[in-house]
């Protein structure tokens, strides 16, 4: 009802700013006074958008792009028309952009980020707080103007959107103040392409952006004003994958859907689960309501109105099965499912793809924090909903994509570690996706082993706890230095990398729950274990790698290092208790990805493999791990302490073909996020394939690492990834 | 006058398992004092209207029968007539939903009505007001005494102790017998919120003053360090929807202390409209108890303005 009012009231604004205080040209019958004296309506409260009428008017017909600080119309380009969602009045054409416009914007942003990125971040923070400045300044042409373009009541905007800008940059702006020390081992990455879905709205563009400024970045955002920029494609996809933003869907409309982004109102009682996207609103002109026979559905108003939002509306008895509740739900729409048992809640909220955000509601306080620690999302509620602060960070996991903006979250998406050269932006290139790694190329014996007994590796495929056989019944050989066979490994295949994710499944759910303790514990006893194997471990590094016996202790003792280093930190993970002032106080936690497939780097055979394990493991994730091709044989010598120190499944090893494994492991719907080290076509396919099944990636895009360095083997950007954030918000208060 | 309440019998299962969220009661309390805005003619017909939700009320220890007299002759004539007849409202009868008084002023009052020829009933605090700490006996022979002296509403306070000790089914009595002693008169209680210890204490005592008869729930005397209030009202209006879906009876809610401005009325009107609907939105089921609340209605710029505006427009119409 209050969309279907807003919209009215913004209908008729235009035409009640022009009538003004006298209102002269009303006559009625009977004094209108009276009759509302008696029917005690709701006049309507228009606000007057000629503010923002003005500024368009400023603008001339056409919206240019910004760029540079100015408005740039090109002539002869085709233009998109913005008109207001209630009233469809024109409100401004905006251009479509072309590949020159977008190079001139990417030039302008990469000058201006060496001057900008150069700056101290004390001189950052003041201009961010003077843009913040200016929004407070000019608040009633930004509220109007967004109001008009998007169809949103004004109030929303109003009290919600443009206090939140402020605090926004005003938060960021204290990062920024504090950069030198607060963000030592960072860098930011450069410029940044920033694309918002067409329904996106200021406030989206604004979380975004303001982190992206405060760490030294210059960004392009996409205008959500209309659907400009087609041809920004390309540049997408060398994008980390975890910026892939999904618009909302269609979901019980039967035609077409475009959504509109708004707060659900503050009281509103969603049922737990419904990660209904914060308040997507559908305008909906022809739309019905098509669900199966057995559901009821209940709609605030007459479907027939002519509103051209879609009516508040309750589902019932729609079966977890059925499509449209496995869908994503847009504003106002709420479906209802009823459950026997917390247990059964559970499963049935994480039983959907989606992981953007859910409230609990139980006055228990055992149950209720049960239930927001153990759903899938990126935000839980407790007995609230719709809570939102510059300082809690937002994001999710699964279909909703592992992107985050807010808190300390939404800056690093824009930061690099320091020293560590940022991946070169580069289209990607033509690479046929159907094929890479489709089958491993046949393997042939080549010779008899030549390595001396003392340093024979295990044979087999790590799985499950114990080395077994391999599905494809065939072995690889593993060269020494002098090019002769040093060894022969098993040749893991698909149907392994299969066996090894259930594996990892099953141990993850178990290693979740252990004590951290115990998780200090087991990675100290590993790195016992391996300073027992130092000797035979070098011997294998200096006969397959040709290192130095030196180097090769080297790697071994950095090793032994990096795993006591990781236990140390298991205390430490960044979890903690914020307040967001009058809104009461939330929780930052740092929740295990689940099963997390690694693929190891050539190089650094040992080291490489255990910089990736120990904080995997460290932060409670099972792992599947492709090791190094050149030389596994490091990896595998490991294993056999962690099949007598850790429990089975936990880490499963598969060596053979990298990139046939990769395509497994990438194409695979059950593992929630994958690590890839290796060539750049690699990456580029690790990245295609996520952007199907939307696996939290992290790819190194072919650039090597030095893994004997602190920062980039073993700093806090693998903190960072081998865990997922989850933010719960505790309602405080009953005094 | 709506029907009185016979009550129900008492079921503490309605109120055993009752929990009041109360940040996200005062987030709804927040919104509702800004969600809407009444302009011109809708602002100046709101205001005349929360005019008749009005007890208009003197609870003094000076008060004689001099100032009730003039309480009453505002009662019956609320806005100056020159400005009712500019908007077109004169032939209404605008008055306010009745006078309240201590009971030692009942007769003054139902006096100065009559003379007045106000039909609008005499309201009486009662029961050892505003502190309810006297005994039983005494309390219902106030009742008694105020309904002969001619009150038509009975505003009584409850024990607060029996709320903070829970003592749910002697509370039911006590309210039971007010009830009783009311006789024809309605029954008005005073929850005295302030000092009820919690939002959830405030859910049960509402509960259990609709079972045991009341025909309005009333936030406050007036007389406590924290009177009406958007959260309290929002816990209230939601237990008297909670009675009426369960028992199909429309029970009255009055707001009282601390309402001052013309703003304030507004929005406590538009919290009835959206908790409890139109139906509500009657003298039968929604009083404000106020005794400054008029003179701020009365002098608010915009009635006035529109009152000109009006004025024009007849004049206009005329020529």
């Amino acid at each position: 009802m209050a969309a279907a009012a807003a919209a009215a009231a913004a209908a008729t604004g235009a035409g009640e700013a022009v009538t003004g205080e006298a209102a002269t040209g009303q006559s009625m019958g009977k004094s209108s006074v009276q009759s509302i004296f008696f029917s005690l309506d709701y006049g309507p409260a228009p606000e007057s958008p000629s503010t923002a009428l003005a500024w368009l008017e400023t603008q001339g017909p056409n919206l240019g792009h910004f760029v540079n600080g100015k408005w740039l119309k090109p002539d002869g380009q085709g233009t998109i028309t913005c008109r207001d969602p209630s009233s469809g009045e024109f409100l401004a054409n905006c251009f479509q952009a072309k590949n020159e416009d977008v190079a001139l914007a990417v030039d302008v942003a990469k000058r201006t980020f060496e001057e900008w990125s150069q700056l101290s971040g004390a001189t950052r923070a003041q201009h961010l707080i003077r843009l913040a400045d200016a929004i407070h300044k000019h608040q009633k042409l930004l509220w109007t103007l967004e109001s008009l373009a998007s169809g949103r009541v004004v109030r929303e905007i109003r009290d919600g959107d443009i206090p939140l800008a402020h605090q926004l940059l005003q938060y960021y702006a204290c990062w920024a103040q504090t950069q030198e020390q607060a963000l030592s081992g960072w860098q930011p990455i450069g410029v940044a392409v920033i694309v918002l879905p067409p329904t996106f709205s200021f406030i989206e563009m604004m979380w975004r952006v303001s982190p992206a400024l405060a760490v030294g970045e210059s960004g392009l955002a996409r205008e959500p004003l209309g659907p400009g920029w087609g041809c920004l494609t390309p540049t997408t996809t060398t994008l980390p994958a975890s910026w892939v933003i999904r618009s909302p869907h269609p979901t019980l409309l039967s035609s077409h859907w475009v959504s509109l982004m708004g707060s659900p109102p503050r009281s509103s009682r969603a049922l737990p689960g419904w990660g209904a996207p914060q308040g997507a609103r559908g305008p909906c002109r022809d739309g019905e309501l098509q669900p199966p026979s057995s559901v009821q559905v209940f709609q605030v108003g007459n479907a027939s109105q002519k509103s051209p939002f879609f009516p508040p509306t309750l589902v019932l008895g729609l079966a977890p099965a059925s499509p449209c509740t496995q869908r994503e739900v847009p504003w106002p729409v709420v479906v209802i499912s009823p459950f026997r048992t917390a247990k059964e809640a559970l499963a049935m909220i994480n039983g959907t793809p989606r992981g953007g955000n859910a409230s609990v509601w139980s006055e228990r306080i055992t149950l209720a924090l049960d239930l927001a620690y153990g759903v899938r999302m990126g935000t839980v509620w407790i007995n609230s909903h719709g809570l939102k602060d510059a300082v809690a960070p937002v994001g999710g996991c699964k279909e909703t994509g592992s992107s985050w903006h807010g808190g300390p979250d939404g800056l690093y998406e824009y930061l690099w570690p320091a020293g560590l050269l940022p991946r070169p932006v580069a289209l990607p290139e033509a690479m046929d996706y159907n094929k890479f790694g489709l089958s491993a190329p046949p393997v042939l014996p080549s010779g008899p082993d030549t390595s001396p007994p003392s340093q024979t590796a295990p044979y087999g495929i790590f799985l499950a706890g114990r080395f077994q056989n391999p599905s494809s019944r065939s072995s690889r050989p593993i060269l020494g230095s002098s090019g002769t066979v040093y060894a022969h490994v098993a040749e893991g295949g698909a149907k392994d990398i299969r066996t090894a994710v259930e594996a990892a499944h099953q141990a993850a759910a178990l290693w979740v729950s252990q004590a951290p303790g115990k998780r200090v514990s087991m990675l100290w006893a590993l790195a016992d274990a391996l300073s027992q194997r130092s000797q035979v471990l070098a011997e294998q590094l200096t006969e397959v790698m040709g290192v130095g016996i030196t180097e090769a202790q080297t790697e071994v003792m950095l090793s032994i290092a990096r795993l006591r280093a990781w236990g140390a930190r298991v205390h430490a993970q960044g979890a903690g208790l914020h307040s967001a002032g009058h809104q009461g106080p939330f929780l930052r936690l740092r929740e295990p990805l689940g099963v997390l497939a690694i693929i190891c780097p050539e190089e650094w055979p040992l080291l490489a493999f255990v910089s990736l394990l120990s904080p995997a493991l460290a932060h409670g994730n099972a792992v599947v791990m492709v090791p190094s091709g050149a030389c596994p044989l490091p990896a595998l010598q490991f294993c056999q302490d962690v099949a007598s120190l850790l429990p089975p499944g936990l880490v499963n090893v598969v060596p053979g073909d990298r990139d046939h494994l990769t395509r497994c492991l990438a194409l695979h719907q059950d593992v929630p996020a994958l690590w890839y080290f290796g060539s750049a076509q690699g990456s580029q396919f690790v990245e295609w394939a996520s952007a199907g099944n939307l696996k939290a990636i992290w790819v190194n895009g072919g650039q090597s690492r030095s893994w004997d360095q602190e920062p980039e083997g073993a700093g806090p950007e693998l903190c960072l990834r081998a865990a997922r954030t989850k933010t719960l918000w505790l309602s405080l208060g009953d005094i | 006058m709506a029907p009185q309440n016979q009550g129900t019998e008492l079921d503490l299962t309605w109120i055993s398992e009752v929990q009041v969220n109360q940040p996200a009661v005062l987030r709804r309390a927040e919104q509702i004092q800004t969600r809407r805005t009444m302009k011109k003619d809708w602002q100046a017909a709101w205001l005349l209207k929360a005019v008749t939700f009005i007890d208009l009320t003197t609870l003094s220890g000076d008060d004689t029968s001099s100032n009730v007299q003039r309480l009453c002759y505002k009662a019956k004539y609320p806005i100056r007539e020159d400005l009712l007849k500019a908007l077109d409202m004169q032939d209404i009868g605008i008055t306010t939903a009745a006078v309240c008084v201590y009971p030692a002023r009942v007769c003054d009052a139902v006096k100065a009505l009559k003379d007045v020829g106000c039909k609008i009933p005499v309201a009486s605090v009662a029961t050892g007001f505003p502190a309810g700490q006297t005994h039983l006996k005494t309390r219902l022979e106030e009742i008694r005494l105020a309904v002969e002296d001619g009150a038509k509403e009975i505003d009584v306070v409850i024990n607060r102790s029996l709320v903070l000790t829970g003592q749910w089914e002697v509370l039911y009595d006590e309210i039971r017998q007010f009830r009783k002693a009311c006789g024809n008169a309605h029954l008005k209680t005073i929850l005295a919120t302030g000092e009820l210890g919690s939002l959830t204490n405030v859910y049960k005592a509402s509960m259990i003053a609709m079972m045991a008869g009341s025909d309005f729930i009333k936030t406050s005397t007036g007389k406590e360090a924290v009177n009406a209030t958007f959260p309290v009202a929002i816990v209230m209006v939601r237990a008297i929807r909670d009675f009426f879906w369960k028992t199909g009876k429309k029970i009255g809610f009055k707001p009282a202390g601390g309402i001052r401005t013309a703003k304030d009325s507004l929005a406590w009107l538009s919290l009835i409209k959206e908790e409890l609907g139109d139906e509500w939105l009657k003298p039968e089921l929604f009083r404000i108890g106020a005794s400054t609340l008029l003179s701020d209605i009365e002098r608010q710029d915009k009635i006035h303005k529109r009152a000109i505006a009006q004025g024009q427009r007849n004049q206009s119409r005329k020529d």
